[in-house]
């Protein structure tokens, strides 16, 4: 897949810069938020932060615009993607820095990568008083890291720029809803504002219905959405969903929760008129029957726990959390602590698995994704009809996603390689858990959280968890969220850069 | 116009489909919970 050896600094830094810029050129919104509510100390927090992160951009470009119109190559785009996040976490936090609602920088970063990735998990204090412009930026950042920052910065890019696609692929999305990556990150983007539209006036007539005055249920119905749209789970409440106590505020989120962990080339064929794809498509069919078979499982574990007395509770509270965590989304109507002390080990353990299933591929969602879930299932069944069936009846296999496509090898093992690298994610976040103090079945569940991008917590994610804890969730929801592969790319590129250091190889941009 | 018209069809449709997931998670509940 890599073209072209990764050696070349200047595009690297270019196209860091142009995305660092871009996300951070955001804060223009929060600003007007807190001038609007007259939050002058955030305001001059903003600007602070904005002001940095423009220079450092402004460096980085400046530093590679000789080369901005080069080609880059794939494990290039691939640096750049993994590299522009990690930045963007170090200069996106200065705004929470400065506002005093975090207890460290550390924390501040950890809920920067939470928002980005669309996890959920946060460190925040005091969340029930925090300004109007911290809020706007919290959800902001989760719903551009959604859609994604670099799909964010193409739609700004003029056709002649080269490695468009190449960064697009870096940022674990690989699919074309149109012939080149910018019209795509185009279409994204239009999808996504299509639902902002609708999903914020569905969501502030639910909050006025629940009681809120109108500045407020306007603003709570915006954020609440793009935490929905992007699958995140940040609530401006810390009680989260919890605090509207309103089904019908719940039952909207769960409507564009769910949309939004569809893969946005699902999106682009049902809203072009293709409307067969949604019964037909390999990732909606899977995400039905692993939704199906770990609703069971839950209700059953509730039930064995007489948890809830009745369907509307078992409904509201079992089901709810379940598909906030198979859609990854993260959104909670109970408190953390009653996931150890109420729900018991099988609903536990469903909940688990429906975090490890998660969305869709190229969606706002985490998790194995249902289209690798959906492969590997069909690889075993091909293998089971070899097996089982005369040679002349065993037909190729085909899987469905907006085409019939014929299951390769090369598809499965990929699909494999992925689902095995969440899985080692996974088992290292539970160790990590575990070294903190945690037991076996708080350590697995916040890692299967964390490691899937969902954000549901049984009560580990707090500002008291060890600073070593917060860095493993840090580089677990970073590398999950990029699927890997860009990040192991740009780790291999920083090792040669500081070998070639070592070794006085001469050395140039 | 017809571009409108396929786009309003398929949010309909895509929430249509949400809102049947909901139904079958309330069913779900309503019949072992």
């Amino acid at each position: 897949m890599i073209d072209r050896p990764i050696n070349r600094l200047r595009p690297i830094c270019y196209y860091t810069g142009l995305i660092i810029l871009v996300l951070n050129a955001l804060q223009i919104l929060p600003i007007l938020t807190s001038v609007l509510y007259g939050e002058w100390p955030i305001v001059f927090a903003f600007i602070a932060s904005l002001s940095i992160a423009a220079l450092v951009a402004a460096g980085l470009m400046l530093a590679g615009a000789k080369d901005r119109y080069s080609k880059l190559s794939f494990g290039e785009g691939m640096v750049v993607a993994a590299g522009s996040w990690f930045l963007c976490m170090l200069l996106s936090a200065l705004p929470y820095y400065f506002s005093g609602n975090y207890l460290s920088y550390l924390d501040t970063c950890f809920d920067v990568m939470s928002g980005l990735t669309t996890t959920g998990l946060t460190l925040i204090q005091d969340l029930d008083h925090v300004s109007n412009g911290i809020n706007m930026w919290r959800h902001l950042l989760t719903f551009v890291g959604g859609q994604g920052m670099v799909v964010l910065t193409l739609t700004f890019l003029t056709k002649g720029q080269g490695g468009a696609y190449r960064m697009y692929v870096g940022e674990a999305k690989d699919e074309k809803l149109l012939p080149n990556a910018i019209s795509t990150a185009r279409r994204i983007w239009q999808i996504s504002l299509i639902y902002l539209g609708i999903g914020t006036v569905a969501l502030t007539a639910s909050a006025l219905v629940a009681g809120l005055p109108l500045d407020r249920a306007f603003l709570h119905g915006l954020w609440t959405y793009m935490s929905a749209w992007s699958t995140g789970g940040f609530a401006p409440m810390s009680q989260n969903i919890l605090y509207y106590h309103s089904t019908l505020f719940e039952l909207v989120t769960v409507v564009f929760f769910v949309i939004g962990s569809f893969n946005f080339a699902l999106h682009h064929a049902v809203l072009s008129g293709n409307t067969k794809e949604l019964r037909k498509n390999i990732e909606t069919v899977t995400f039905s029957v692993t939704l199906i078979i770990t609703v069971l499982l839950c209700t059953l574990g509730l039930m064995k726990n007489n948890v809830y007395p009745d369907a509307m509770a078992m409904f509201r509270k079992g089901f709810y959390q379940l598909i906030s965590g198979h859609t990854t989304t993260g959104f909670m109507t109970i408190y953390a602590k009653q996931f150890y002390y109420e729900w018991g080990d099988i609903a536990l353990f469903a909940l688990t698995l429906a975090m490890m299933f998660g969305g869709s591929a190229s969606s706002t969602a985490g998790g194995f994704k249902g289209m690798r879930t959906g492969i590997l299932f069909t690889a075993l069944k091909s293998e089971v009809r070899r097996m089982v069936l005369p040679e002349s009846r065993v037909r190729e296999q085909k899987y469905h996603h907006i085409r019939d496509i014929v299951l390769t090898d090369t598809v499965v093992k990929s699909a494999a390689l992925i689902v095995i690298l969440y899985v080692a994610t996974f088992a290292i976040g539970t160790i990590a858990g575990l070294l903190a103090g945690f037991p076996l079945s708080m350590a697995a569940f916040e890692s299967a959280s964390a490691t899937g991008n969902v954000g549901l917590s049984i009560g580990v994610t707090t500002a008291a968890m060890p600073a070593f804890l917060k860095i493993v969730y840090i580089a677990i929801m970073w590398l999950a969220r990029l699927e890997f592969l860009s990040v192991f790319a740009l780790i291999s590129y920083l090792v040669r850069k500081a070998a070639q250091v070592c070794q006085k190889k001469p050395y140039s941009l | 116009m017809k571009e409108k018209i396929k786009t309003a069809r398929g949010v309909l449709l895509e929430i249509g489909f949400s809102g049947a997931l909901i139904i079958a998670g309330y069913a779900v509940s309503a019949l072992l919970g």
